[in-house]
């Protein structure tokens, strides 16, 4: 009731006004024009009783509906601000963190460096102690070798210098003496 | 070394031999025919695969002819002449010869001294590897002045070095590091 009051008067105003122009003309004087103010407001009423009856519960629908889109939106948009925020808020905790990264993959590239360092370092000097083992083996071999030849080069002329000796020297008493000798290590 | 055939035909000569008594004998006429074989122009010739069945039958009736071989051993060497084995001769007296040994207790003894080895020394030498091997010893001695001094004594497939240049040799080897210098 309250609504159609407030519908209803607004439109009865153009209605008074029209009809108080018309009465004025019609009698040259300022009397309310009765009937035409009761006609408007009969037409006003139709009106707003068609409006009411057809097309009332279609605008409160559209109304609502409009009212729910509405609150969805606003609804989505709170999210999406909530989730820009949170991912604001992880973006600066990440770019916080980056300097800590940062200095762990530096920490472990140079710790990676200093392994890799003291390996080729500790190969290195594994192959120079081999080399001069190696070296060193060498050297001793040819030192053995050379003492063996010489060795055997004193054989040699020992055995050429006794050789001759005996030629010369050994009398027919030797030889008896050696064959002497020799049968009294065989003989069983 | 000698082949399975030399040893083949050596046994089957000392059968015969053995059977006639005359091992002795056929031993040398083998020993004649080995000395002719040995020469390395007779050896190449009867080694030779072109050699004729006329050819090799009339060397072995030469051979016989020349060194009068009894009636045995001639027919032997006739066989060899027919199966062209007469370049066995060497190995099938070798053979014999062991078994003649063998058969008669026997062993072959070299003796080669650096000096020539006077009748009473070579009489101690065989008495005493009479005693070693137990068996009568027919010693061939020969002299090798590179020996220096002493004797060394091939016997029943064992050698005993009493000679100066293997002391010498051994000596050496002890100086030069190594087990003998010889």
């Amino acid at each position: 009731m309250k609504w159609t009051c407030s519908v209803a008067f607004p439109s009865l105003l153009p209605a008074i006004a029209f009809a108080a122009e018309e009465s004025h003309a019609a009698h040259g004087h300022g009397g309310i024009p009765w009937a035409t103010l009761l006609f408007s407001t009969i037409n006003t009423l139709i009106f707003i009783y068609i409006i009411k009856r057809f097309a009332w519960a279609s605008i409160r629908d559209w109304v609502a509906d409009r009212r729910r889109q509405i609150v969805t939106t606003l609804e989505q948009a709170a999210r999406a601000k909530r989730d820009a925020e949170q991912l604001k808020a992880e973006w600066e905790q990440r770019l916080a963190n980056l300097g800590q990264e940062l200095d762990e993959m530096r920490r472990l590239a140079q710790a990676e460096t200093e392994r890799e360092r003291d390996r080729i370092l500790a190969a290195a000097r594994e192959a120079a102690e081999a080399i001069r083992r190696d070296a060193h083996r060498a050297a001793e071999q040819e030192v053995r070798t050379a003492q063996a030849q010489l060795r055997e080069e004193v054989a040699r002329q020992a055995l050429a210098i006794a050789s001759d000796q005996a030629r010369q020297r050994l009398t027919a008493a030797d030889h008896e003496r050696f064959l002497t000798e020799f049968l009294n290590q065989v003989r069983p | 070394m000698t082949g399975v055939a030399a040893r083949r035909y050596a046994k089957a000569i000392f059968s015969l031999a053995r059977e006639e008594q005359a091992l002795e004998e056929t031993s040398a006429e083998l020993e004649q025919l080995a000395a002719v074989a040995r020469d390395p122009d007779v050896a190449s010739a009867l080694a030779n695969p072109l050699l004729s069945l006329p050819n090799r039958k009339a060397l072995a009736d030469t051979l016989a002819t020349q060194f009068r071989l009894r009636l045995t051993t001639r027919n032997f060497v006739c066989l060899l002449a027919d199966h062209g084995r007469l370049d066995q001769l060497v190995g099938i007296h070798e053979v014999y010869q062991r078994l003649v040994d063998q058969t008669l207790g026997r062993v072959r003894a070299r003796f080669t001294s650096a000096t020539p080895l006077n009748s009473v020394q070579l009489e101690q030498l065989v008495s005493t590897f009479e005693r070693i091997t137990e068996k009568k010893v027919l010693a061939q001695a020969s002299v090798d002045s590179e020996l220096l001094g002493g004797v060394v004594v091939e016997v029943a497939g064992k050698v005993y070095d009493g000679s100066l240049r293997t002391q010498l040799g051994r000596l050496a080897g002890a100086i030069a590091g190594s087990r003998s210098y010889l």
